[in-house]
C-alpha cells in the first residue's frame, strides 16, 4: 500500500460545497441553478473515478490539512473502504440530480433551491464521512450531514414534517453525542483515534469493560443512522421528506454513513480480532438479525408505499451490519457489498414510489392496484428491484446474500444463516403483493396485505373455484408504454438504477463495487474472498 | 463447427426467444419460440459426443460451470425441449397471449439452465429464477390465479431458501461448488432434502401443487405441470446421487398419498395435479434406491411422465378451452363429440395407469423390480415400499377410470363445441403417438438412459403384474363409484397452512407493530417531558415533591426571586459550596 499526496479526496469534498452559494445565488434562474448541481454531481463522479484504478492497485490517496485538535490531524484518506461509499454515493448522486429535476418541477414545489443547496451540502458531508481518516474526523462529518440533512426533511413546514425534522434531530444528534464519547474513549485507552486497517494498535490489549463501552458507544451512535432497532424509528418518520430525499438520503448516503461508521469501527478501529476478542460481535450480530425480522414483519402492515420501503431500508441496512459482525472474511464481502447492492435497488423502488407520487398523486398500496396498466415501465422496474431484494438472481441482492450465507456458516454461526433466509421470505411476502396488484388485479378485486388483512385466504379466497373476475374492475386505465408515465427526467434515473442492480447481480465480478470490497476486506483480514 | 455448440448453453437461445416473444407478433413469436425449443434437441444430442464440463467462468468470486454435459443433463434437456415444442404448438392454438408465451420459454430456458448446471452455484441460481417465472406464469392469468401464484411464490421461497442453505453450509467444507466436490451430509442434506421436496412436493410440501395448477390458462398448466417437478427429481438425483433410504419411502408416501386425493377430486386439473405428485413420488423413490436400475428406472419415469402428464393437461385443456367448464360433474359423453381429445386422454391415461404397451408400464416396472429388491421392512414377502408402490398403481387405474368415465363415456355428450383445432390436434397426437411408441420399443429411450443394468419390460412376470393391477384397479373403481359419486373433495393440510400462516403472521405484525408504537411512545413522551422540565423546571419540581414538602416550596417559589426557588441567600450559598468542596476534597486524595 502506498499512500499518495492528492488533493483529490480534498476536491471531492469541496465541490459540491462550492456549488451551494452558487446554487442560492442562482435562485431566480432555475435553469443554471439544476445546471450546477448537475455538474457538480458530473465533477464528483469524475473525481472519484479518476482515484478508482490507482485504489484497486493499493494505493491511497491522501489530502493533509493539518492539525484539527491536539494529536489529531485533519486528514482525508480515499482508501479502498471509502472509495466504495464515495463511489456509490457520488453516482447515485448525479441519478438523484436528473430525477429531482423531474420530481421537484412535476410537483411545483416551493423552496427549491434551498432544497438543492441542502442537497449539495449532504453531499460534501457524506463524501467527507467516506474519507475520514480517523473517528474525530468522522465524527464532524457524521454531525455535519445531520444538519445539512434537516432542511430537506423539513422541507414541507408542515406541522407534520417539522416534527418529523425534530425527531430526526433528536435521534441522530444523539447518537452522535454517543459517537463523540465513544471516540474520547478510544483516544484516551489508546492514545490514537487513526484507522487503521486491522484496528487501532493497544485497543485489543486495554481495560476489557472500558474497550467495550467505547464500542457499544460507538456502535450504538452509528447505528442510530443504520436504523438498528431500537433505534430506528426516526426513519419511517422521515419519509414526510420529498421523494429523492427519501431515496438518496435515507436509503443510500444518510443511513449508510451510520452502516460505514459500524464498518470503520469494525474493521479499521477494533479491528475483528479485537471484536472477537472482546466478545462483542455476536451481540451486534443478534440485534442486526433481530431487526431485519422484525422490520419485515412491521413491512407487512405498512399500506404507505414509502412507509414500507423505509421498514424495508431499515431490514436490509441490517444485513449490512450484520455481516460485519459476522467477521469472517466471506461475511465480511457480503456486508459491504450489500451497502451498493441494496443502494441501486432501493433506490429504484423509491424512484418509482416518487414517480406514482407525481404523476398520481397516490401514496398508498391499496390504491395502485392496476396500476401496471397505466405505468408500465415504472412498475416493471419497481417488480424487478423487489425481486432483488428477496434476493432472486440476476439482481445484485442474490450476491451479497450469497457470501453473507456463506460467511455465516464460515464464522459457525448458522443461526444467522437461518434469520437471513426467513428474512428473504418476509421479502417476498410484502413487496411481491405490490408487483401482482399492479399488474394482474382491479381496484374492485384486489388484495393489498394478503398475510395480515382479512378476510383469511383474501378476496379471491371468498370467490368459487373458476370464477372469472370482471373485466372492468375500475381503477387505472391503460395509456399505451409510456403514455401514463412521468417524465423522462424522472423514468431514466429509475431505469439506470435498475440497470445498476441487474448489472451487479449479473457481472459483479465485472462492476467495480465487488473489488473495492474484496480490497478492503483483503486490507483487513489479509484473505481475498 | 461442432466446436460452436460448445460455447454457449442451450439455454441463451430460448431465453432469446423469450424477449423476441415480447416484440414480434403472436404468430412469428410462437414460431420463433418453437424452433428455439425443437433446436434444443439436436443440439443436446449432438453434444453427447464429448461429455464434460463447458462455458467455465465466474461468478463474483467464485467458479461456476454452465454447460455440464453428461447422461443425465442431456436426456433432461432433450426431454426438456422436445416436451416445449410440443407445448409451443399447443400454445399457439389455444389463445395463449405472447406475454404468457414470453414467460412460459423464459421458464423452459432457464429449467434448461438448471439441468445443464455443472455446480450448485449455478443450479441454485435457476432453480429461483424457474420459481420466478413460473410464478409470471400463474399470475398473467388474473383472478383467482394471483392468490395462488402468491402462495406458490412463498412456497418456492421456502424451498429455494432451503437448498441456498443446504449449499452454503457443505461449500464451507467442501470448498467449492461443483457436482463431484460438494457433498450433502448431516444437517446439510435434510436441508437440501426438504428444499428440493417443496419442488418434487413431498407429502407436506405438496400443498402449492394442486393449488396452483389447475388455475391458469390451459397452456400454461401444460408448460408448469412439465418442468418444476422433474428438474426437482433430477437435482435430488445430483444431490443423493447413492440414494438415500429416507427419500425412497417418503417416494412411496407420495404414490399413495397423491392417488387417494386425486380420487376425491372433480376438478380436472387438480385431480392430474394430484397424479403428478404421485408419479413424482415413484421418481423419488426410484433415486432414493439408488442403484443403476432404479436411477435409471427413476430417469426413464420422468421422460416418460412428462408425455404422458403434459398429454393429460393437453387433453383436459381441451375440454376447458371447448366447454369453459374445469369440473368434471359439468362435462359427459365426449368422446361423441371430441374423439381426438377422447383419443388422446385415453392413450395417456393408459400410459399413466401403466398398462402393458403404453409407456408408462416400461419405466414403472423397472421401478417396482429395483423395490423388490429392497428388503429393509418386509411385509408379506415384499418389502413395504414396493406394496406402496402397488397400491399406488392401483390407485392411478381406479381414478383414470373415474375421468375416462365421468367425462368421455357416458353416452349422451353435454357439450357440443367442437374438438381439439388443429394445432391441438398436431400436439396431442404427436404426444400420444411418443407414449405408444415408447411403450412398444423402449430400446429408444434406453439409448439416453446411463447403463449398467438389465431389463425385460415384456417378460411374463412383468405382463401378469401390470394386467393384475389393471383388473383390480377397475374393479376397484366399479366397487367404489357409489360412494366416489357423494364424497367431495376434502380440504387438507393446505388448508390447515393457510389458517395457520394467515392468523400467526397477522397476530406476530400486530404485537410487534403495536409493541414498536409504545416504545416509540415512551421515547417521544420522555423527550417531550425533558422539554417541559428545561422550560419549566418549577412546575417539574412542583410536580414530584410530595405533598407536605411540596406546599413549602410552593411558598418558597413564590418568596424567592427567580421562578424556579431554587436560588440561594448569601450564607446558604456559602454552606453548600463549603460542603461540595468538602466533599470533592475527601473523594479525591
Amino acid at each position: 500500500m502506498t499512500e499518495v499526496e492528492s488533493l483529490r479526496p480534498l476536491a471531492t469534498v469541496l465541490v459540491s460545497a462550492v456549488a451551494v452559494p452558487l446554487i442560492l445565488a442562482l435562485h431566480r434562474n432555475p435553469d443554471f441553478r439544476e445546471a450546477v448541481t448537475l455538474a457538480a454531481a458530473t465533477a464528483k463522479v469524475g473525481l472519484v473515478g479518476s482515484m478508482v484504478p490507482g485504489v484497486l492497485s493499493g494505493d491511497v490517496y491522501v489530502s493533509d490539512l493539518g492539525g484539527l485538535v491536539e494529536g489529531v490531524e485533519l486528514v482525508l484518506r480515499a482508501d479502498a473502504l471509502g472509495m466504495l461509499f464515495a463511489a456509490l454515493a457520488s453516482l447515485l448522486w448525479l441519478f438523484t440530480s436528473v430525477y429531482s429535476v423531474g420530481y421537484m418541477r412535476g410537483l411545483d414545489e416551493p423552496r427549491q433551491a434551498r432544497y438543492y443547496a441542502a442537497f449539495a451540502a449532504s453531499l460534501s458531508a457524506t463524501m467527507g464521512v467516506a474519507f475520514a481518516s480517523n473517528l474525530l474526523v468522522l465524527f464532524v462529518f457524521y454531525e455535519l450531514l445531520t444538519v445539512a440533512t434537516y432542511p430537506l426533511v423539513a422541507h414541507d413546514e408542515t406541522g407534520e414534517a417539522r416534527a418529523a425534522g425534530r425527531k430526526y434531530l433528536v435521534y441522530t444528534l444523539g447518537g452522535g453525542v454517543a459517537v463523540l464519547f465513544g471516540t474520547v474513549l478510544v483516544y484516551s485507552l489508546t492514545g490514537s483515534v487513526e484507522f487503521a486497517a486491522g484496528g487501532v494498535s493497544g485497543l485489543g490489549d486495554a481495560d476489557p469493560a472500558l474497550a467495550r463501552l467505547a464500542f457499544a458507544l460507538l456502535v450504538g451512535g452509528f447505528g442510530v443512522k443504520a436504523g438498528l432497532m431500537p433505534l430506528h424509528s426516526w426513519l419511517p418518520d422521515a419519509m414526510v421528506a420529498p421523494t429523492p430525499v427519501s431515496g438518496l438520503l435515507h436509503a443510500v448516503a444518510v443511513v449508510k454513513s451510520g452502516a460505514f461508521g459500524v464498518a470503520r469501527t469494525v474493521l479499521d478501529v477494533y479491528g475483528p480480532d479485537a471484536v472477537a476478542s472482546l466478545g462483542v460481535g455476536l451481540p451486534l450480530a443478534a440485534v442486526a438479525a433481530f431487526t431485519f425480522l422484525a422490520a419485515s414483519v412491521i413491512a407487512l402492515r405498512k399500506d404507505n408505499l414509502k412507509r414500507r420501503l423505509a421498514y424495508s431500508t431499515i431490514a436490509q441496512l441490517s444485513y449490512i451490519v450484520l455481516g460485519l459482525a459476522l467477521l469472517s472474511p466471506a461475511a465480511l464481502v457480503g456486508g459491504l457489498l450489500h451497502v451498493p447492492a441494496h443502494a441501486f435497488m432501493k433506490l429504484a423502488l423509491f424512484f418509482c414510489a416518487g414517480a406514482i407520487h407525481v404523476e398520481t398523486h397516490t401514496d398508498d398500496i391499496s390504491e395502485m392496484a392496476g396500476i401496471g396498466r397505466r405505468m408500465p415501465l415504472t412498475m416493471a422496474a419497481f417488480a424487478v428491484a423487489s425481486l432483488g431484494m428477496a434476493g432472486i438472481p440476476l439482481l445484485s441482492g442474490f450476491v451479497s446474500k450469497w457470501y453473507l450465507l456463506v460467511g455465516s456458516f464460515d464464522a459457525g454461526q448458522p443461526v444467522f444463516a437461518l434469520a437471513l433466509a426467513v428474512s428473504g421470505v418476509l421479502n417476498v411476502a410484502y413487496f411481491w403483493p405490490v408487483v401482482h396488484q399492479a399488474f394482474f388485479e382491479t381496484q374492485a378485486e384486489h388484495d393489498p396485505k394478503p398475510l395480515v388483512d382479512g378476510p383469511r385466504g383474501g378476496y379471491w379466497a371468498t370467490k368459487p373455484d373458476g370464477y372469472v373476475p370482471e373485466a372492468d374492475g375500475g381503477g387505472w386505465r391503460r395509456a399505451g408504454w409510456t403514455g401514463g408515465e412521468a417524465s423522462w427526467f424522472v423514468l431514466l434515473p429509475i431505469l439506470l438504477s435498475v440497470a445498476g442492480a441487474v448489472v451487479l447481480g449479473v457481472v459483479p465480478g465485472e462492476a467495480v463495487y465487488l473489488d473495492l470490497v474484496v480490497e478492503a476486506v483483503h486490507g483487513v483480514t489479509g484473505v481475498v474472498v | 463447427m461442432t466446436d460452436l455448440l460448445y460455447l454457449l448453453p442451450p439455454s441463451s437461445v430460448v431465453l432469446a426467444a423469450a424477449a423476441l416473444a415480447l416484440v414480434l407478433d403472436r404468430r412469428k413469436a410462437h414460431a420463433v419460440g418453437f424452433a428455439a425449443v425443437a433446436a434444443v434437441v439436436p443440439w443436446s444430442l449432438a453434444l453427447r459426443a464429448r461429455p464434460g464440463s463447458y462455458v467455465a467462468t465466474s461468478f463474483a468470486s467464485f467458479d461456476v460451470v454452465l454447460l455440464e454435459v453428461d447422461v443425465y443433463s442431456v436426456l433432461m434437456a432433450v426431454l426438456f425441449g422436445g416436451f416445449g415444442a410440443a407445448a409451443v404448438v399447443y400454445s399457439a392454438s389455444s389463445n395463449a397471449s405472447n406475454t404468457q408465451l414470453s414467460a412460459a420459454l423464459a421458464y423452459v430456458g432457464v429449467s434448461l439452465g438448471a439441468v445443464y448446471s455443472g455446480d450448485w452455484l449455478s443450479l441454485v441460481f435457476h432453480w429461483e429464477l424457474m420459481a420466478v417465472f413460473s410464478t409470471v406464469l400463474v399470475w398473467l392469468y388474473g383472478g383467482k390465479a394471483v392468490r395462488a401464484g402468491y402462495r406458490y411464490a412463498l412456497f418456492h421461497g421456502v424451498g429455494g431458501s432451503l437448498l441456498m442453505l443446504a449449499v452454503t453450509l457443505a461449500y464451507v467444507d467442501a470448498g467449492g461448488f461443483a457436482f463431484d466436490v460438494l457433498e450433502f451430509e448431516g444437517i446439510a442434506a435434510l436441508l437440501a432434502a426438504l428444499g428440493i421436496g417443496v419442488n418434487v412436493g413431498f407429502v407436506g410440501l405438496h400443498t402449492w401443487l394442486p393449488d396452483t395448477y389447475p388455475r391458469p390458462h390451459v397452456a400454461a398448466s401444460v408448460f408448469l405441470c412439465a418442468y418444476t417437478t422433474k428438474a426437482g427429481v433430477y437435482v435430488a438425483y445430483r444431490a443423493f446421487p447413492d440414494g438415500d433410504v429416507a427419500l425412497a419411502y417418503m417416494g412411496g408416501a407420495m404414490a399413495v398419498y397423491g392417488v387417494v386425493f386425486a380420487l376425491l377430486q372433480k376438478d380436472m386439473r387438480r385431480l392430474l395435479s394430484y397424479h403428478i405428485q404421485a408419479q413424482v413420488g415413484y421418481m423419488i423413490a426410484a433415486i432414493g434406491l439408488g442403484g443403476s436400475l432404479a436411477v435409471a428406472g427413476g430417469f426413464a419415469h420422468v421422460f416418460n411422465h412428462v408425455l404422458y402428464k403434459g398429454l393429460l393437461f393437453m387433453a383436459a385443456g381441451v375440454v376447458v378451452y371447448r366447454t369453459g367448464e374445469n369440473s368434471l360433474k359439468k362435462v359427459s359423453g365426449l368422446r361423441h363429440t371430441m374423439p381426438v381429445t377422447a383419443l388422446a386422454f385415453t392413450v395417456a391415461a393408459l400410459s399413466i395407469a401403466a398398462f402393458p404397451g403404453f409407456n408408462g408400464f416400461v419405466s414403472k416396472g423397472m421401478i417396482v423390480d429395483a423395490a423388490h429388491e429392497s428388503s429393509r421392512y418386509v411385509v408379506g414377502g415384499e418389502d413395504v415400499l414396493w406394496w406402496l408402490l402397488i397400491l399406488g398403481g392401483v390407485g392411478t387405474y381406479m381414478s383414470f377410470a373415474k375421468f375416462e368415465v365421468e367425462a368421455f363415456l357416458g353416452s349422451e355428450p353435454s357439450h357440443d363445441e367442437g374438438d381439439a383445432n388443429r394445432g391441438q390436434t398436431a400436439a396431442l397426437l404427436g404426444l400420444a403417438g411418443a407414449c405408444v411408441a415408447l411403450g412398444l420399443a423402449p430400446g429408444l429411450l434406453f439409448d439416453l438412459l446411463p447403463g449398467g443394468w438389465e431389463s425385460h419390460p415384456f417378460s411374463r412376470g412383468h405382463l401378469v403384474e401390470g394386467l393384475g393391477i389393471a383388473a383390480v384397479g377397475v374393479a376397484g373403481y366399479v366397487a367404489a363409484r357409489p360412494l366416489l359419486a357423494r364424497v367431495e373433495p376434502p380440504r387438507e393440510m393446505g388448508y390447515v397452512y393457510e389458517v395457520v400462516v394467515f392468523e400467526a403472521s397477522r397476530a406476530l405484525a400486530r404485537a410487534t407493530t403495536a409493541v414498536y408504537a409504545a416504545v416509540d411512545g415512551v421515547a417521544v413522551d420522555l423527550a417531550t417531558r425533558a422539554v417541559e422540565v428545561a422550560r419549566e423546571p418549577g412546575d417539574a419540581v412542583e410536580g414530584v415533591l410530595p405533598s407536605s414538602v411540596r406546599e413549602r416550596y410552593v411558598e418558597r417559589r413564590a418568596s424567592t426571586p427567580g421562578d424556579t426557588g431554587l436560588r440561594l441567600g448569601i450564607g446558604e450559598a456559602v454552606v453548600v459550596t463549603s460542603l461540595l468542596l468538602a466533599l470533592a476534597v475527601i473523594l479525591l486524595t
